[in-house]
């Protein structure tokens, strides 16, 4: 019984989060309007996830999540963050911006990884903000016209505030469509998606042109 | 580095000039055992992480224990263990406090300047490790050497027990990997040491 639960404790250990005090790395950037205005003193925040892991019968460990990494922007809307380096047992870094409820949407960067630092730096690509006044609720709702094909990817070409930015993909992109976006008020967009067919074992990519007046919702089908 | 070794050889010569002129201590080498228990406080200065970063002074407690003396100097190791709340998230961590372990090698000259009076000159070295945490949550250590100037002011409340200050420049330098615009502040920093304690005289 002792032993099991030394071995318990052992991999309870060895599923932290693990950081190395001697190595620390940088992360840099920039938030802005969209009229690339800088915008000062905004919180930016950072952290290191771990998914939960589990063996059946045996053990959980539930996720962890460390709230690392926290400043605001100078006076050029530009950030700094200096953090020990995450060596063991996490997923991802995500570096977000405007948590806080206000008139401007929020932005994340997600899935960065210890491999998209050069020279213990990341410099991100711009945050731009919108006002939340600007942003319309776009729904794209898929119908399958045609049995024999399957929707295997769509894009919107467009302004978009993009809230959520991988840096890496994502291991299965296709699961993670977002059908649910927010979009500029009063522009047109493009939508671009690619349909398989398995008669014809052929992939067809195609355009679509959506527009996107004043209104707060916006439903489109995507018929395929 | 160069004006530590100058002070040094001061030591050295003025306490070998005064055991000449005086003629008390011949080269006798002795086996001793000072036990000095500690509260310190060190005043971190400077443009680097324990100055800037951190909400000074630190304070803690250190235990060290003299086992040689030849003539009036003496030899001794010291553990030091203190904590020091971090102040700047943004630069090194959304972290609470770094724990500072430090063991460390010291001379000292005992300076007898009245009966119940000795200032004793010291010079330290040795390495530390700064703990980084928030709660249980560890954020890992950096390590680093550093070496001290200093001087005590004994006053001896008996033969066995003396109550002391001790007033010292510390200069430490760390091994942290990072990009060149935060080497130099991760890298090194200064400290105005103030403990005060007693010594026990055992042997």
């Amino acid at each position: 019984m002792k032993k099991i639960f030394i071995v318990f404790i052992l991999i309870l250990f060895s599923c932290e989060i693990e950081y190395d005090g001697g190595t620390k790395i940088v992360v840099k950037g920039k938030i802005v309007d969209n009229n690339n205005n800088p915008i000062v003193n905004k919180e930016v925040n950072l952290y290191i996830s771990r998914d939960d892991a589990y063996i059946p019968f045996l053990y959980y460990s539930p996720s962890e999540t460390n709230y690392i990494g926290k400043t605001i922007t100078n006076s050029n809307g530009e950030y700094t963050i200096v953090i020990p380096k995450p060596t063991k047992n996490f997923t991802e870094i995500i570096v977000e911006t405007n948590s806080n409820s206000n008139n401007l949407n929020r932005k994340q960067f997600r899935n960065i990884q210890n491999s998209n630092f050069i020279n213990f730096e990341l410099i991100l690509p711009n945050s731009i903000l919108f006002n939340k006044s600007d942003l319309a609720n776009l729904s794209i709702e898929p119908n399958n016209v045609n049995p024999e094909n399957e929707l295997k990817k769509i894009e919107l070409i467009g302004v978009l505030p993009n809230e959520i930015e991988y840096l890496n993909s994502l291991e299965n992109e296709e699961y993670f469509f977002n059908f649910n976006r927010l979009v500029k008020k009063n522009q047109t967009i493009v939508l671009r998606y690619t349909v398989f067919n398995y008669s014809t074992n052929s992939t067809t990519i195609q355009d679509e042109n959506i527009i996107i007046d004043g209104s707060n919702e916006i439903n489109y089908t995507l018929n395929f | 580095m160069k004006y530590i070794y100058q002070l040094i050889i001061v030591l050295f010569v003025a306490n070998a000039w005064s055991q000449e002129q005086e003629n008390k201590l011949e080269n006798d080498f002795k086996i001793i055992a000072d036990i000095n228990v500690t509260g310190t406080t060190n005043y971190f200065f400077g443009d680097n992480y324990l100055a800037k970063g951190h909400k000074n002074p630190s304070f803690g407690a250190a235990f060290s224990l003299y086992l040689f003396q030849y003539q009036n100097i003496k030899f001794g190791g010291t553990l030091e263990k203190s904590s020091i709340n971090v102040s700047d998230v943004a630069i090194g961590g959304n972290i609470k406090k770094s724990n500072i372990n430090t063991a460390y090698i010291s001379v000292l000259n005992d300076i007898e300047i009245s009966k119940r009076f000795v200032v004793s000159p010291d010079f330290t070295a040795g390495l530390l490790q700064i703990r980084q945490k928030n709660g249980a949550k560890f954020y890992g250590s950096q390590n680093g050497f550093r070496i001290g100037l200093g001087a005590n002011l004994n006053f001896k409340l008996s033969n066995d027990v003396i109550i002391f200050s001790n007033l010292g420049y510390n200069r430490y330098f760390f091994e942290v990997q990072t990009t060149d615009e935060f080497k130099k502040y991760f890298n090194n920093s200064n400290s105005i040491n103030f403990n005060i304690g007693f010594k026990f005289i055992t042997i």
